[in-house]
């Protein structure tokens, strides 16, 4: 098989996947390049907790011998991919970074897991995160770094999914996301990180952090490959109950519309309020965007969603009373297992009355209802994925419970299900990424895809690579 | 430091079987005092008529 100009590591999905189809690139040979990049790079950033060398190899030397004999099985063929270290995988340690399972190893793959396995992807290994998808810096491993410096945090959950995208340490991650776990990270660290609509990924397999307000979805360097990989996780699994059975169209194949004649809604009464913090730097990368997206074709419009300003609190409250029912048993058995952080987010969560959550889940309708108003008028709606841009690792898990009540412009997305990405938008002058968040109604990942598809072909940041 | 909230939450979670340090037990109760007024106002949102959309199906499963 041939050679690509590209460093291995760099090529997109689509890319690869194109070269593994012709022919012209060999499976095993690009998953020795991301082996070689992970034993050269991951030593300083830390975001895998397992690597599997000798079983990825023999993913890839059973793809290429699929491929060669004329068993090409699609675009993920041959693909080297990780998972946050939640998704269960069958005879591999699971832990969730937690002491609580530091010796699990589960008998069978999640859902998520099974399909991009049955897709014929090569596993790289298990990706680090915060403890139980909710935790601070003290826990099982240590906490990843992000690519474009080390010096600061890849934020959370799926802390180990964004900096090994970013920094070419695989092709594509799953990640998981209660509040924002796949766009905070991928905003972070400059990549692109879809949340897909509750429901449409299974939960089969996956730790729970919060069942009514966790999804599942791809971690990709492009809009492009996340498409690419939501096709393969997407789609009904009975082994869910909250599982959809809404058909999953062809993402990749309908990824070919443009902006024109679509109204981007934003919520500005709620991104401008003085209580959110949006950084300067941050709202004008978010407001260049915008107008990118306005120049070629789109209209904007505000939105105004009442609830907005007390989602926080209903998300808290909704994760971690579920949390804690989930959690309970290890909390009273062993609690010096959890990590200080995840601890006292936990018993936190004991404190809440079921009045406390039974309005909860009360306001998340009625918030559910005001997006459903506003939707009418718009086909999606746009701002900031996080306020600020990445904080310095020595200041994380400095505020154990004090971080529950900061401002959120990802947890509405989790309590309404609508599916959500994040795309790259800009740098600060200090060199980190900026990301803006790009919400769709419920089950149209595809409009929220082709937004994001279109700027991001626009405005080409994922020309920027952190590390070389 | 011993007050009224503190004891209440030692209380509550020592009837869930949960054993935290006084220590834990302070930085809960500073939390929930600046808590509390957003707890206010989300119970002081009108939710009209909505009600809790639960996952119970009475459909019984192929496997059950």
């Amino acid at each position: 098989m041939g050679e690509t100009q590209k460093a291995l590591y760099h090529l997109s999905i689509k890319e690869a996947g194109g070269l593994i189809e012709s022919r012209q690139l060999s499976p095993v040979e690009l998953t020795r390049a991301f082996l070689d990049r992970i034993g050269t790079v991951d030593e300083e950033l830390s975001s895998y907790v397992t690597v599997l060398p000798d079983a990825a190899l023999e993913q890839a030397r059973v793809a290429e011998a699929e491929v060669m004999g004329g068993r090409y099985r699609g675009p993920l063929h041959g693909i080297p991919v990780a998972f946050k270290d939640l998704f269960d995988t069958k005879g591999v340690r699971t832990t969730a970074q937690s002491r609580v399972m530091e010796h699990r190893v589960p008998d069978t793959d999640a859902t998520a897991a099974l399909r991009l396995r049955e897709a014929g992807t090569v596993l790289l290994g298990k990706l680090a995160m915060g403890e139980f998808a909710i935790g601070g810096m003290k826990s099982l491993f240590g906490q990843a770094r992000n690519p474009w410096n080390v010096d600061y945090a890849t934020g959370g959950s799926s802390s180990g999914s964004g900096a090994a995208v970013a920094a070419g340490l695989c092709m594509g991650a799953l990640g998981s996301d209660s509040g924002g776990s796949i766009r905070g990270p991928s905003a972070l660290c400059g990549i692109v990180g879809l949340k897909p609509t509750y429901g449409r990924v299974s939960r089969y397999g996956v730790i729970p952090l919060s069942w009514s307000l966790d999804h599942c979805g791809p971690m990709t360097w492009t809009v492009e490959d996340a498409a690419i990989m939501l096709q393969t996780i997407a789609g009904h699994d009975p082994k869910d109950p909250s599982s959809s059975e809404e058909p999953v169209p062809d993402y990749p194949g309908l990824l070919d519309r443009d902006v024109k004649g679509l109204t981007i809604g934003v919520p500005r009464h709620y991104l401008l309020d003085s209580n959110a913090g949006v950084e300067p730097e941050t709202w004008a990368s978010v407001e260049t965007a915008l107008a990118q997206m306005e120049g070629l074709g789109a209209h904007l419009e505000e939105v105004h969603i009442p609830s907005l300003e007390h989602a926080v609190t209903a998300n808290t409250i909704i994760m971690l009373s579920e949390g804690f029912a989930y959690h309970r048993a290890n909390l009273i058995t062993q609690p010096e297992a959890f990590g200080d952080a995840v601890r006292i987010r936990m018993y936190l969560g004991s404190l809440f009355s079921v009045s406390d959550y039974l309005q909860a889940q009360r306001v998340r309708s009625k918030l559910k209802r005001e997006f459903a108003s506003a939707f009418r008028r718009v086909d999606t709606i746009a701002g900031p994925t996080k306020g600020k841009p990445a904080g310095l690792l020595s200041a994380e898990g400095a505020d154990s419970i004090g971080v529950m009540g900061r401002p959120s412009f990802t947890s509405p997305f989790d309590q309404t299900g609508l599916p959500a990405i994040s795309v790259p938008c800009g740098f600060t002058q200090a060199g980190l990424p900026i990301g803006m968040q790009i919400i769709g109604k419920p089950f149209d990942e595809i409009t929220v895809l082709n937004v994001a598809h279109t700027y991001q072909q626009h405005a080409r940041w994922y020309e920027r690579r952190p590390i070389p | 430091m011993d007050t009224p909230l503190t004891a209440v939450i030692g209380r509550l979670l020592d009837r869930a079987g949960l054993k935290p340090t006084q220590h834990e037990i302070d930085d809960l109760a500073s939390f929930l005092e600046g808590y509390q007024e957003r707890l206010q106002q989300l119970h002081a949102i009108d939710v009209e008529n909505e009600e809790v959309a639960g996952v119970f199906s009475p459909r019984w499963d192929a496997d059950a």
